[in-house]
């Protein structure tokens, strides 16, 4: 194959490299269930679609040449003018790689903060705390073997104060002795986390890794708490 | 005649007296036009420099002073001394750069020695990573004030004999019988290590004082594991404003050995020490100390009580052209009894950090008072989301705390390891943090949770594991302190520094 450019291919082995090719980085796609509204068709379907979460790279950054009217969820193009929108929530509206575009939705600076809990799996936690340098997330759980883990994702930020892809670590060989000495931890690369609010108290958190011991999912969060003096507004 | 004798003596008497203080104004004008200051800058850290500048020191007259201005890391070769100080007045202090002096490996023999006519005056100066032969650093028979001078890792060389090793115990002053010794401002960190088990009260790791010594606004952090009193007195010795922590209490570790001088101490804070001192030493009140065995008495004085103290990193400011020394020091937490409850009669004599010692109002209350101890708490405005972060121990890294104070409660969650170094994560829920930085929360942990292989999750249960609480000396560091009695976890305490800031929150640190 040969790229005419503005692809994104998560597979670092893979070989192309024309301009603006983004090539071994986390598409951030999810398998969501979707309505769309399509040709020939006046009733909306429901159906499922790869739709990139805020953090993705191939969000708002698709070539505008090849940007056309019509996405997969809407092939009579619900935008009258122009498939393009401000997806990644910077101002500037441009088109999506991929078959999907999504939609403006911003959390307005600080509203992802705070503690979540999944409803159906209770007793393991995220907290997510929006630095001023980068974005953290801190997953308490356990492994496969019910011991305690926990996982801590750093990201460059909060895309659309809502959604981020994090590089994900595991710290190991730490110790806290019975009479309260330390052992210090060192890190090892764990994996990925991703996070993606779609509202101020609801979202979706997948996890990636290889690690023994630890797999790959995803699994709805709803916020436990808030951060005093930090409120949450969908913008 | 006599007549006569008188009047001529009447008539020249004017002229007299005026030759006599002329010659009398001359005197004191000749005194004062040859008495005087040369100041002699040695920049890059230049060792031969600094000698250079010493044997110009020596051959200057006995009435002039000689400063000597350092800049740079002056790295000292094995076996480097430099030349006595014999008389005159000298003063070697760090300039406007960073003034550093340190050692190869290997070892200096003693650097400065001051004679009974001679005055040093040390200031402004850093002195790291430095072992020692015997007898030390410095020997003063003269007068010597050291000032806003930290010595950090300063211990004797490891000898080893037939009979195995043992180590000098690196005292850095020792003080002789006519010696005028004023120290002010100055920290001792890790130095002193080891010693002669033989000579251990007699010894004295940092100082040896056998003349008049005055300590004020000092500062001793010892290692663990000191076989040696950091101080001898068989003089007479002044402590006022002194903290005094000894990491990790052993045998006989006792703060002043040798019994024969005469000493007293005031305002000050002695944690981690074995109790023999107290008895050589004369309180004049506002003292601290933790071992509950001192018979310490003087007015105020609180024995065996917790000093609630943090070793953590801060900007000294010493120098009078703005340089700040980066060091660390014992800081009372806002909980500490010694914060705001020092004798007033010591506020104005200046802190380990700075040549003014403010009453501030370092517990919250609303009403200032100064601190016992070296250094005055700064307190810090926690009550705008400030505590709001994660943090990590600077003593173990790996270890994270994350306090988030949430519109109904504040939590803390503690993600360590257990006691067989496997991974665990506890969480505190408590109320509201008090306005001296003090948190406590129940604790639990949760158990039987699965993430499974195929990345489905099985839900955990929550069971009690004991306490939390957080002490937050500022906006960036403070203390956790748990306590469990849950299998693989035990009781203790540790250092906490801010890793990150929570954005648009705003803690506030000053007066």
């Amino acid at each position: 194959m040969i790229s005419a450019g503005y692809n994104l291919v998560d597979n670092p082995q893979c070989g192309i490299s024309s301009r603006e090719d983004i090539v071994g980085k986390p598409a951030g796609l999810r398998w969501t269930p979707v309505e769309a509204r399509w040709r020939g068709r006046e009733e909306q379907m429901l159906t499922h679609a790869l739709v990139p979460i805020a953090a993705s790279p191939a969000v708002d950054s698709a070539n505008e040449n090849w940007c056309p009217e019509e996405s997969l969820q809407d092939d009579r193009g619900i935008w009258p003018d122009d498939r393009a929108l401000d997806g990644d929530g910077d101002g500037v509206a441009r088109c999506d790689r991929g078959a999907y575009e999504i939609a403006r939705n911003v959390i307005q600076a600080g509203g992802v903060n705070g503690l979540y809990f999944n409803p159906e799996a209770d007793g393991h936690y995220v907290y997510v705390a929006d630095t001023r340098f980068n974005t953290m997330v801190m997953w308490t759980t356990f492994d496969a073997n019910r011991r305690q883990a926990w996982i801590f994702g750093i990201a460059k930020e909060a895309v659309a104060g809502r959604s981020l892809i994090a590089d994900a670590y595991i710290n190991r060989d730490g110790r806290v002795s019975l009479s309260g000495q330390f052992d210090p931890a060192t890190s090892e690369h764990w994996g990925r986390i991703e996070v993606e609010m779609t509202s101020c108290d609801q979202g979706q958190f997948a996890f990636f890794s290889e690690t023994p011991g630890f797999a790959s999912g995803e699994f709805e969060i709803v916020r436990l708490a808030h951060v005093k003096r930090l409120g949450c507004a969908n913008d | 005649m006599t007549e006569r004798m008188s009047r001529v003596h009447k008539r020249l008497a004017p002229g007299l007296n005026g030759l006599l203080l002329c010659m009398c104004l001359c005197a004191v004008f000749s005194a004062s036009l040859f008495a005087a200051t040369h100041t002699v800058h040695v920049n890059d850290g230049s060792v031969p420099g600094l000698v250079a500048a010493l044997e110009e020191a020596a051959g200057q007259p006995p009435s002039d002073s000689t400063v000597i201005v350092l800049s740079g890391k002056f790295v000292l070769p094995v076996g480097q001394g430099i030349p006595s100080i014999f008389y005159g007045d000298v003063t070697i202090r760090g300039g406007a750069s960073a003034a550093v002096v340190t050692a190869e490996e290997g070892w200096v023999g003693p650097l400065f020695a001051i004679g009974e006519d001679a005055r040093l005056r040390l200031a402004n100066l850093e002195f790291i990573d430095i072992r020692l032969e015997w007898p030390g650093l410095i020997e003063n028979r003269g007068e010597l004030e050291i000032n806003r001078v930290q010595f950090q890792k300063i211990v004797g060389i490891t000898l080893c004999r037939n009979f195995g090793c043992y180590q000098y115990a690196g005292r850095i002053v020792t003080n002789h019988q006519t010696g005028q010794l004023r120290v002010d401002g100055v920290s001792f960190i890790d130095s002193g290590a080891g010693g002669n088990l033989i000579d251990k009260f007699n010894f004295g790791a940092l100082l040896r004082n056998l003349g008049d010594a005055t300590l004020s606004n000092v500062q001793v952090y010892l290692p663990s594991g000191l076989q040696v009193a950091p101080f001898a007195n068989e003089g007479s010795l002044e402590i006022v404003n002194g903290s005094f922590y000894s990491r990790e209490a052993v045998l006989d570790s006792t703060l002043l050995g040798s019994m024969s001088g005469t000493g007293t101490i005031a305002n000050s804070i002695v944690v981690g020490f074995t109790p023999e001192w107290c008895e050589v030493i004369q309180s004049l009140g506002h003292n601290l100390v933790d071992n509950s065995d001192c018979p310490l008495s003087g007015e105020n004085d609180l024995v065996g009580v917790e000093a609630d103290l943090i070793f953590v990193p801060v900007e000294a400011n010493w120098n009078p052209q703005g340089r700040e020394i980066l060091t660390n020091a014992l800081e009372p937490l806002a909980t500490s009894v010694a914060v705001d409850s020092g004798a007033p009669e010591y506020c104005t004599a200046g802190s380990l950090l700075s040549s003014d010692r403010m009453a501030l109002d370092g517990d919250g209350d609303g009403v200032s008072g100064c601190d016992r101890g070296a250094v005055e708490r700064v307190p810090a405005t926690l009550d705008k989301g400030g505590i709001n972060g994660l943090y990590f121990n600077p003593q173990a890294d790996g270890h994270y705390v994350y306090i988030a104070e949430t519109t109904y409660t504040t939590m803390v969650m503690w993600t360590t390891f257990d006691n067989q170094g496997r991974q665990a994560w506890v969480f505190g829920i408590g109320g509201e943090v008090s306005p001296s930085g003090r948190l406590i929360t129940e604790a639990y942990i949760n158990r039987n949770g699965a993430v499974r292989l195929d990345g489905t999750l099985k839900p955990a249960n929550a069971a009690p594991w004991g306490r939390l609480e957080i002490r937050m000396q500022s906006c960036n560091r403070g203390r956790l302190i748990f306590d469990s009695d849950q299998p693989g976890f035990g009781s203790g305490e540790f250092p906490i520094q801010r890793l990150a800031i929570v954005d648009l929150l705003e803690c506030v640190e000053g007066p």
